[in-house]
């Protein structure tokens, strides 16, 4: 167990090491040409300009400067922004929150839309019933995240006013109106990846439906309902979880859209203001938050998996 | 990990009724479909009533009327000759992203799984790494340092799929290297790159043929997302994303603007999906008696 465990966060620790590389090369790439000159200005006379690159540590070696930033920002230091004179640190205080409230939401939606409706398939696979519950699950599969986000905030805006905000609200402030603004986003990226969670549970569901064991508890007396949800859902659990994972990179990708949508002060919303800024040290920052969101997010499903199927041989 | 569920995803596709053949009808509209909007994607431009890009030719936010049969946007453009000026780029995004990875993707797995060992494992690691990244993440990087634009966009997007197709034809090409005509091949002093174009490649084409057509859908939605972010092409060009993004301010008073080009991309995009799936079932008959 141990040695899965070390192994699963060697892996992250690596992706994520690389990733950070490739993060701050982007940040550079955003930055056509010399940084000191973007933040001086054009007008800046090349003393101003040389005198900015030193006290930013620019004039060093690319390597020592990548080092440099990552040494930082294992100890959350992530300098402070030369064009908003914020720190970034704070940035990401503000921001992370946000985009973790908004994926945790969505995930619990698509979750509890999509295992409980794939279950239901798998009961009465091949009934009318099955293809009933999937036939709209073409649609909405079709149906990328920015449709589904705009028709969340035409909801919001003309149906359901009182869910949306035009100002967010924080959940420390309003916890109660901070989820009612979060829910019709939440939604906006949940439903979206309902139809792949169900049918992942109704294929695993149908598989573990016809072993021997579902048939012995039943032959033993067992309600139906526990046999389903108690033996045979848990016995499904480790696939589904393992898929699970698979969605999170599509989560991020309705972060992107739907906080851009809804105005939600994100992450990805806050990387796309970066991005049209040519803020290298916010973006980076921000990348790099979102990166390690997602590898964690990944390597707890990894590290729960055998904890729900003890017959994993944890290599 | 990630490929099995690849698989399973790809095997036990949305649009497959369990037990019950799918009725033949569906892929063949869908083929229509598409087959229009490539046809309006060439000659479009030509049949439509007003310029795409001409402010003003009506008043503004018009409700749909004779005059203008889809309405008018906030700038007084024509709505309808504008949605069918963004099938143009909507098709190329997508047909230049796939191709990308298709090619790129196609010649990794192919040195894979024809060389292994060292050559296999640095290509694998690197597939392994690139799966492991959120792909909106990756190409919103790439276009941070690229810019945006429609080539641009569709760069991004091609590089972030290029591991979909790499592990499809490693997997693929692994399992045809263990025919007896490759060792023949081998034997008679044939040359990887003549094993690979004239034994491999032909073998390998029916999965090839499927996932690019999966990809082709993905690429579809992809390009209209990050064209809704705003790394499409350029305004005033129409464009689906962007035209979304833009009518999202009017929708209390004149929600109306968001419908054509939403529509007319939703069918897009299940035409693109559906024929893909009729085209999977006829090139692999095993996922249909799934």
């Amino acid at each position: 167990m141990i040695g899965y465990i070390v192994k699963r966060v060697a892996g992250a620790v690596l992706v994520l090491l690389l990733l950070s590389v490739l993060i701050f090369f982007a940040g550079r790439g955003l930055v056509s040409g010399n940084p000191a000159t973007l933040i001086a200005g054009s007008k800046a006379s090349p003393e101003t300009i040389a005198a900015l690159e030193h006290s930013l540590g620019l004039d060093r070696p690319i390597i020592v400067q990548y080092l440099d930033w990552l040494g930082r920002a294992v100890t959350g230091d992530f300098g402070v922004s030369p064009f908003s004179g914020i720190e970034n640190t704070e940035v990401l205080r503000q921001q992370l929150p946000v985009s973790l409230e908004l994926a945790l939401m969505s995930l619990c939606f698509a979750v509890l839309i999509g295992v409980p409706l794939g279950v239901i398939a798998a009961k009465r696979a091949g009934s009318w019933l099955d293809t009933a519950l999937r036939a709209p699950m073409i649609l909405i599969f079709a149906i990328p995240g920015f449709i589904s986000g705009t028709i969340a905030i035409f909801l919001a805006t003309n149906v359901l006013t009182n869910l949306y905000s035009p100002v967010y609200i924080r959940f420390e402030d309003n916890p109660l109106g901070n989820l009612q603004i979060m829910l019709l986003p939440a939604l906006a990226v949940g439903i979206p990846t309902a139809p792949l969670i169900m049918q992942v549970t109704r294929a695993a569901m149908i598989e573990v439906l016809g072993l021997a064991f579902v048939a012995s508890a039943r032959t033993n007396g067992l309600p139906e309902r526990r046999v389903t949800y108690g033996y045979a859902l848990k016995a499904a659990t480790p696939p589904i979880l393992t898929f699970i994972g698979f969605t999170f990179g599509s989560l991020i990708g309705g972060l992107f859209i739907v906080e851009q949508i809804f105005g939600l002060p994100g992450l990805g919303r806050g990387m796309l203001q970066s991005i049209s800024t040519r803020d290298f040290t916010q973006l980076t920052a921000q990348a790099l938050a979102l990166a390690a969101a997602f590898i964690v997010g990944n390597l707890i499903v990894d590290l729960l998996v055998p904890v729900v199927d003890r017959r994993i041989a944890l290599r | 990990m990630t490929s099995e569920l690849t698989e399973t995803l790809a095997s036990t596709s949305l649009l497959q009724p369990s037990k019950r053949r799918r009725i033949p009808v569906v892929g063949t509209i869908a083929y229509a479909v598409l087959a229009v909007y490539v046809l309006l994607a060439i000659v479009g431009p030509l049949l439509v009533p007003y310029p795409p890009n001409q402010l003003n030719v009506g008043p503004r936010l018009a409700p749909p009327g004779p005059e203008f049969w889809f309405g008018t946007d906030a700038l007084g453009r024509d709505l309808l000759s504008r949605v069918v000026a963004a099938i143009r780029p909507a098709l190329v995004a997508a047909a230049t992203a796939t191709a990308i990875a298709l090619v790129i993707g196609t010649l990794f797995g192919l040195a894979a799984g024809y060389w292994r060992g060292a050559v296999d494992g640095v290509i694998s690691r690197i597939v392994d790494f690139l799966f492991a990244v959120p792909e909106y993440l990756l190409a919103i990087l790439v276009l941070a340092v690229l810019g945006s634009g429609l080539v641009n966009a569709a760069v991004a997007i091609g590089i972030v799929f290029i591991p979909r197709f790499a592990r499809t034809v490693r997997g693929s090409t692994l399992e045809i290297m263990s025919r007896n005509y490759i060792d023949a091949a081998r034997l008679s002093g044939r040359g990887g790159a003549w094993i690979m174009s004239r034994h491999l490649l032909p073998n390998i084409a029916s999965p090839l043929v499927v996932i690019t057509a999966i990809n082709l859908s993905t690429a579809t939605g992809a390009y209209a997302a990050l064209s809704f972010l705003g790394f499409g092409v350029r305004p005033p060009d129409a464009d689906f994303g962007s035209m979304i993004a833009d009518s999202l301010q009017y929708l209390t008073a004149d929600a109306w603007v968001v419908v054509p080009p939403a529509v007319a991309f939703v069918i897009l995009i299940l035409a693109i999906n559906l024929a893909g799936d009729a085209l999977r079932d006829r090139l692999d008959p095993r996922s249909v008696s799934r």
